[in-house]
């Protein structure tokens, strides 16, 4: 098993479909996730609450806040395919091929695993480069804000931290990666 | 066989870096506090005050922040490194480097909570033990389970 192509896939599945890691968690019938749960399936007790969070978004500017899946707008979410549609194929539909393919790449000690590891890798690479270079081109369109190149790199969040984290992970995988 | 004291312990691991209270029986909860003081309750992940508002540990001030970011990675990292050593297929030499690295990184935090608890029980060494809480004996309980990994390990071998 490819341990460094796992961890790299858990990073990446939850920056593409979470908001934040829920820390402190309680079980209860109270709780913004118990509201969420009665309002839309109806279930009511018992689930969990938590105390904070680990906020997942890769940036803030101003009242928006960027995730891998979309964006926050006012407590409002809206997800790329609503938003901006090159992002949403260069961030979302990216990492969610980057997740089949590190999960792949986790479980074959061949030849196939390790394509999978540099597809990954190809992948993380192209989200971290579409996001420093893409999100400022088309931060006007997507914000109505204009970020310079460079300007980008003052409203960096958590998030971006942890794809930094994952792109580390996902460039040892290839190499670490066990053949039988 | 997976050595199933070394999987055991990356759950607990998991469980301290995650969870604040986990219910028993009606309104029976085990807290999972590292430790209290004056009624604040701290855990790896964070605080609770006295009126039940939390803090995450990102929340706090600079360098108390950083501190604590590096104290829940370091969970993490242990409870991955206890779950990932212990299969039957894994390398039994890059297990024991794992078990060694495991058991070096939970001291460290048990030494750095146990000089809290003292530090913060100075005046009244007597309430030390009412204010250690049940986090605390998990984390130890961590690093006796990496212990016993690392020697039936060594049993194997």
């Amino acid at each position: 098993m490819n341990k460094f192509a796992f961890i790299s896939g858990l990073l990446t599945l939850l920056l593409s479909f979470f908001q934040f890691i829920p820390l402190g968690i309680i079980f209860g019938s109270t709780g913004s996730m118990s509201n969420w749960l009665f309002t839309y399936f109806g279930l009511n007790n018992p689930f969990m609450s938590y105390y904070t969070t680990i906020s997942l978004e890769l940036m803030t500017i101003g009242n928006y806040q960027i995730f891998l899946w979309g964006i926050l707008y006012n407590g409002t979410l809206y997800t790329w395919l609503e938003v901006h549609m090159i992002s949403f194929v260069f961030l979302f539909l990216f990492s969610f091929i980057a997740i089949i393919t590190t999960f792949i790449a986790s479980g074959k000690e061949n030849k196939l695993g390790k394509r999978m590891a540099i597809l990954n890798l190809i992948f993380i690479s192209v989200i971290i480069g579409y996001f420093l270079v893409g999100i400022p081109f088309y931060s006007n369109i997507i914000t109505g804000i204009e970020l310079g190149y460079f300007g980008i790199f003052f409203y960096l969040n958590f998030g971006f931290y942890i794809l930094l984290l994952d792109l580390i992970l996902s460039i040892i995988s290839p190499i670490k990666h066990p053949m039988n | 066989m997976a050595r199933k004291s070394g999987i055991i312990g990356g759950i607990i691991g998991f469980v301290l870096a995650l969870i604040a209270e986990i219910p028993i029986y009606q309104n029976i909860v085990i807290s999972l506090k590292i430790y209290s003081f004056k009624s604040t309750e701290f855990y790896i992940w964070g605080i609770v005050l006295n009126n039940g508002e939390g803090f995450g540990l990102l929340r706090l001030i600079f360098p108390e922040n950083i501190i604590a970011l590096t104290f829940w990675l370091i969970l993490i990292f242990v409870s991955f490194n206890s779950i990932f050593a212990s299969p039957k297929k894994s390398n039994p030499r890059n297990s024991l480097k794992l078990y060694n690295l495991n058991t070096l990184l939970t001291s460290i935090l048990l030494i750095v909570y146990t000089i809290q608890i003292i530090i913060t029980n100075f005046s009244n060494i007597g309430a030390t033990f009412f204010n250690i809480g049940i986090g605390y004996y998990l984390l130890a309980l961590i690093l006796v389970l990496n212990m016993m990994s690392k020697n039936t390990l060594k049993k194997g071998e």
